[in-house]
């Protein structure tokens, strides 16, 4: 009797346990940094779209709260750290917590606003927020370098010793290691109460509200991690590229990120690990063979990816492995596909 | 003064109001659930009982009047925070998290009431112990068979006692069960009122159930509500033998 007890109590924690196959990405980037050297530019921008993703992620497939224009967060990270750094202060470490402060603080006015709203309302504000940022950088050309892009960012040496050098090598280090410690924070976040809660929202907030939880709060303090984390990883691509341009806001860049996402697969922490690479690879080398007319060839991977693989490129992965373990129904509980199934 | 606070009731309503547009749909409506209450509360469809809930809970504000539990006046308190007043709901649909298992449903209620749920970082052990006493919860329910199983590969029945389960983990000083027993097979309908009758004498119970022979087991009160106003309430006994109650009620009900 005892050991029911016990085995349902630890098959219910084992969601916090490390299991092996997560270092996988770390050791991709160990490959990556040893075998192809080349490549480390394009690999540090794979890992910056990782974390913008991943962001996204807590929002979106966490919260259900379904936003475009994380950009905003995302260029409001860019254009503090660029500034900072243009105003003198170059240490990268600093300019990426000036970075998350005003990503963050962004992110908690306008989701406090935002947040209110829901559906179609909640996407259009989300846009709207963009636009506007977008439009005061431009605006203010004086600080921001306007249409021109940020000049003259300096970036001094990471922790005062490494230069960031030519061939992206200290970039990409220091890309992957704060890609790294925001995904050790993130990770413990979903797995503590309340990520668990934030499920709990996406699949229903009423039931919420009913066990006592100011849900709105709680989606708003979501909110204002992810934007905080948006905020780093717009940093990261200032100082990597020391440079700042107003794309940063693009709604292109949201769109990407989303695509992103859903290839990946939402609400499951690696899918931003999967679909980023995923994406990037695969619109470089389309880009490289067919120049002109690579985005059909995107558009019909990801018509055929929403048709067969509702739940990303993760979800097929997962589908695969419980097949093998030969357990088709019981352990992947799968978010998306679920939702539609039942809501009726 | 301080005596007379003991014999307030669980939960109270005055002159309560509640209007969609020109329909009134709660009308005068003065209740009073005394401590440890089994009240049903009956009347044919569209008589506002849902409505009647919501303004109980707050998922409705009422045009007029107001709503008190305990003596205190709720009236203006969201729905969350009323809940960490002492009430607790179950719905007429299922309104579970389907992807989870039982245990973390269950388990889920008990973080929130013991506000750990914003708890950002850590907190192992915090959902050891809710587990804990989550899984000990469905014990005591008779519920551990399904412990692991997630919510949605529940047939509906089994997952009706999963509403009760999590709305019992909060304990609650107020219940309200909306219909707790709709849409249960016969043949599982006994677990439904088991649990019920198995409630522990300090929970403030209030139903709505269509179900008579529910009612008839549970409610040492029952309130009749039609058309948004309560036209009648006593016991049982009184309730069935009404012929007002038979006219309104049971005549058009679903079964004579």
């Amino acid at each position: 009797m005892m050991s029911v007890r016990k085995e349902a109590i630890e098959k219910l924690l084992d969601q916090r346990n490390f299991k092996l196959w997560e270092i996988t990405p770390w050791a991709v980037a160990a490959l990556v940094w040893l075998f192809m050297p080349s490549y480390l530019p394009f690999a540090t921008q794979i890992a910056i779209m990782i974390l913008l993703t991943m962001s996204y992620d807590i929002v979106v497939g966490y919260a259900g709260i379904v936003i475009l224009g994380h950009t905003a967060f995302f260029g409001a990270g860019a254009y503090a750290a660029g500034l900072v750094a243009v105003a003198g202060w170059s240490d990268p470490i600093f300019g990426l917590m000036i970075a998350a402060i005003a990503a963050g603080l962004i992110g908690a006015l306008a989701g406090g606003l935002m947040l209110r709203t829901r559906g179609l309302a909640l996407v259009v504000l989300g846009i709207a927020l963009t636009l506007l940022l977008a439009e005061l950088a431009n605006r203010f050309s004086g600080i921001t370098g306007g249409a021109d892009g940020l000049q003259g960012m300096v970036v001094a040496p990471l922790l005062g010793t490494f230069s960031f050098d030519i061939f992206g090598r200290v970039a990409f280090v220091y890309t992957v290691i704060v890609l790294f410690f925001s995904w050790l924070v993130v990770r413990s976040m979903l797995i503590a109460p309340f990520g668990r809660s934030l499920i709990g929202i996406r699949q229903n907030p009423v039931r919420m509200e009913a066990l006592g939880v100011n849900v709105r709060a709680r989606k708003l303090a979501a909110f204002t991690i992810s934007a905080a984390l948006a905020g780093i990883a717009g940093a990261l691509n200032a100082q990597t590229t020391q440079f700042v341009s107003l794309s940063v806001f693009g709604l292109e860049l949201a769109g990407a990120v989303l695509l992103i996402l859903v290839i990946g697969g939402r609400g499951r922490l690696y899918g931003a690990f999967v679909g980023a690479p995923a994406y990037m690879i695969v619109q470089d080398i389309l880009a490289k063979d067919d120049p002109v007319y690579w985005l059909f060839w995107l558009g019909l991977i990801l018509i055929a990816l929403v048709l067969f693989a509702p739940n990303g490129l993760l979800g097929l992965i997962e589908r695969a492995a419980d097949f093998i373990r030969g357990t088709s129904n019981a352990s992947s509980v799968t978010p998306a596909a679920e939702v539609d199934a039942n809501g009726k | 003064m301080a005596n007379d606070h003991k014999s307030e009731p669980a939960l109270e309503t005055r002159s309560l109001y509640r209007n969609f547009g020109s329909l009134r749909v709660s009308s005068n409506v003065n209740f009073q659930l005394p401590i440890g209450a089994r009240h049903a509360l009956i009347g044919p469809n569209g008589a506002g009982k849902t409505t009647f809930i919501n303004l109980l809970t707050g998922s409705l504000a009422p045009s007029s009047g107001k709503v008190f539990f305990g003596g205190e006046d709720v009236t203006s308190l969201s729905v969350h925070r009323r809940v960490r007043k002492g009430i607790s709901r179950t719905f007429q649909i299922n309104s579970l998290f389907r992807e989870m298992s039982v245990l973390e449903n269950v388990q889920l209620s008990v973080l929130e009431r013991r506000s750990l749920g914003r708890k950002l970082f850590g907190g192992q052990k915090a959902q050891r112990e809710a587990a804990e006493e989550a899984y000990d919860l469905l014990e005591r329910l008779g519920m551990t068979n399904d412990a692991k199983s997630p919510v949605m590969y529940l047939p509906y029945g089994r997952q009706r006692l999963v509403e009760i389960a999590i709305a019992l983990a909060r304990e609650p000083k107020i219940l309200l069960l909306d219909e707790p027993a709709a849409g249960v097979p016969p043949a599982d309908s006994h677990r439904v009122f088991d649990l019920i009758e198995g409630l522990p004498s300090s929970i403030s119970v209030l139903f709505i159930e269509h179900d008579m022979k529910l009612v008839a087991r549970f409610a040492r009160r029952i309130s009749v509500l039609v058309s948004g106003e309560i036209v009648r309430e006593g016991s049982p006994e009184e309730i069935a033998k009404d012929p007002y109650v038979r006219e309104v009620y049971l005549g058009h009900g679903r079964h004579g």
